[in-house]
């Protein structure tokens, strides 16, 4: 199986919906160049090879971590290749920031469970006693993103990572492969937020306006209008350029999974900020007396929708987790 | 050592901040535990400072501005300021933190006693709710 004079190429997955390996797979014939350069020694859902044999390798070139950190098993690997590879890439939003899985950062790891094994859907056995190798892993107390635990080289993000992230990670490998490694760490993507590069741009730039909070099927959608001033939450203006707008050009607002914008570290706390700004702006005075709560009360989910991507490293949740600790 | 609650009062400049002012020059007394903190307008209080001030060890946060709707003295920071703190409630209490530890109340300049109440009613609410992290952080 390995090939004399090829690099070692490793993927590695933390707590994944497999979409990412999907949008690897999607490059084609891109792969397929990399792939005369490198030889893969693991990757679980392409390859058939075990995670042994992972750990008996002395040394790996690149690996590329998909996936929330969640359970031991997740930590285990991932401090594996940090030790192993040269080359540590963190691929898509939940390596990245944490991913739809690290909206479980807020729950504790019993709730969690109790819900996986009392629910209608699943089926519930007592865990019975097994050899050690043979057990699951556990789950951790909290999860995290990839970039919280190690220090990757390269960050991939997107939900799945799109063709500015995968072109540009094919790009590093294969310079990788002719021998320049990549100066400092490096984030695909443009050093601006989204809405820079949008096509939907409204009318003044120095004030936009939202008319009220109003969910998709609500209204009826202008096309090429911008979001915000028709009334819909888009995540636009705090998530960093990354992307082809597939949402945005099929009529559907950003929803934040390439991540904060550059200079941007919580991108809840900054959207809250910004929609605070420009809702309904020159109506509160008349608003105030039927209640201005009741137009915010339209975010049925702020935390939900704010952080979608990137709760396990957003700054809040250190609140949320340094309470937790102290409690005990 | 007793715990006592602490509180971080964001005050705007024109408004509160001279509730404040007032109360003091009228020797009016109102509770240690607040430690307040002028800004020019309660529309430039980010929620990150709310949030800031609870990490380092605030169990409480008292937001002061202007009446609405008029009152403001920059127009309309009042109510930017009344639209971040609700949604921040909201959001705080998703997180597993009791939103009455965030309050946002109007105190004119000329409201010394409304700011000598609110902030004893906020401390007693703040001294029964507990620490914000467990026993309190023993900071100084």
């Amino acid at each position: 199986m390995r090939v004399m004079g090829k690099l070692k190429l490793a993927i590695v997955y933390g707590a994944i919906c497999g979409g990412c390996d999907v949008s690897l797979v999607n490059t084609g014939e891109k792969l397929a160049d990399v792939l005369e350069k490198y030889d893969i020694v693991y990757w679980g859902a392409a390859i058939d090879g075990k995670a042994d044999m992972l750990e008996k390798l002395d040394k790996i070139d690149v690996a590329i971590y998909m996936g929330t950190v969640r359970t031991e098993s997740n930590l285990k690997y991932a401090k594996l290749i940090r030790d192993k590879a040269d080359l540590v890439v963190a691929y898509g939003a939940c390596a990245v920031y944490g991913g739809i899985p690290g909206l479980g950062a807020l729950m504790e790891p019993e709730e969690i469970m109790k819900i996986v094994s009392s629910t209608v859907t699943t089926e519930s056995k007592e865990e019975i006693d097994l050899p050690e190798e043979l057990k699951l892993p556990r789950i951790l107390p909290t999860c995290t993103s990839l970039v919280e635990i190690l220090d990757p080289d390269v960050m991939a993000p997107g939900c799945p990572p799109g063709p500015i992230s995968n072109d540009g990670l094919l790009k590093v490998l294969i310079d990788y492969a002719a021998g320049k490694k990549p100066e400092g760490k490096i984030i695909f993507g443009e050093e601006q937020s989204l809405c820079h590069e949008c096509p939907r741009k409204p009318k003044d730039l120095s004030k936009i306006v939202m008319p009220g909070i109003y969910r998709l099927h609500e209204i009826k959608l202008e096309e090429g209008k911008c979001f915000l001033e028709q009334g819909i939450l888009c995540m636009g203006p705090a998530t960093r350029a990354a992307c082809d707008m597939p949402c945005i050009k099929n009529n559907m607002p950003c929803i934040g999974c390439m991540g904060p914008a550059p200079g941007v570290d919580d991108v809840g706390l900054k959207y809250l900020s910004a929609i605070a700004s420009i809702l309904l702006v020159d109506k509160e005075k008349e608003l105030l007396e039927n209640g201005l709560a009741r137009h915010l009360d339209k975010i049925v989910d702020p935390l939900g929708m704010f952080y979608r991507y990137t709760l396990p490293s957003s700054y809040i949740t250190k609140l949320s987790i340094k309470r937790r600790k102290k409690r005990g | 050592m007793m715990w006592e609650p602490r509180i971080v009062a964001f005050f705007c400049k024109w408004c509160a901040g001279s509730a404040a002012d007032l109360a003091g020059v009228s020797r009016m007394q109102y509770p240690a535990n607040i430690i307040p903190v002028i800004v020019p307008c309660t529309g430039r209080i980010s929620p990150r400072a709310i949030i800031e001030a609870f990490i380092n060890g605030a169990d409480g946060v008292l937001v002061g501005g202007c009446h609405t709707p008029n009152d403001c003295h920059y127009m309309a920071g009042n109510f930017k300021a009344f639209k971040r703190v609700y949604l921040l409630k909201k959001m705080l209490k998703q997180f597993g933190i009791e939103p009455e530890r965030l309050r946002i109340e109007w105190i004119s300049a000329t409201e010394s006693q409304k700011l000598v109440r609110v902030t004893k009613e906020f401390v007693s609410q703040i001294r029964e709710l507990g620490p914000l992290m467990g026993e309190g952080d023993g900071e100084a």
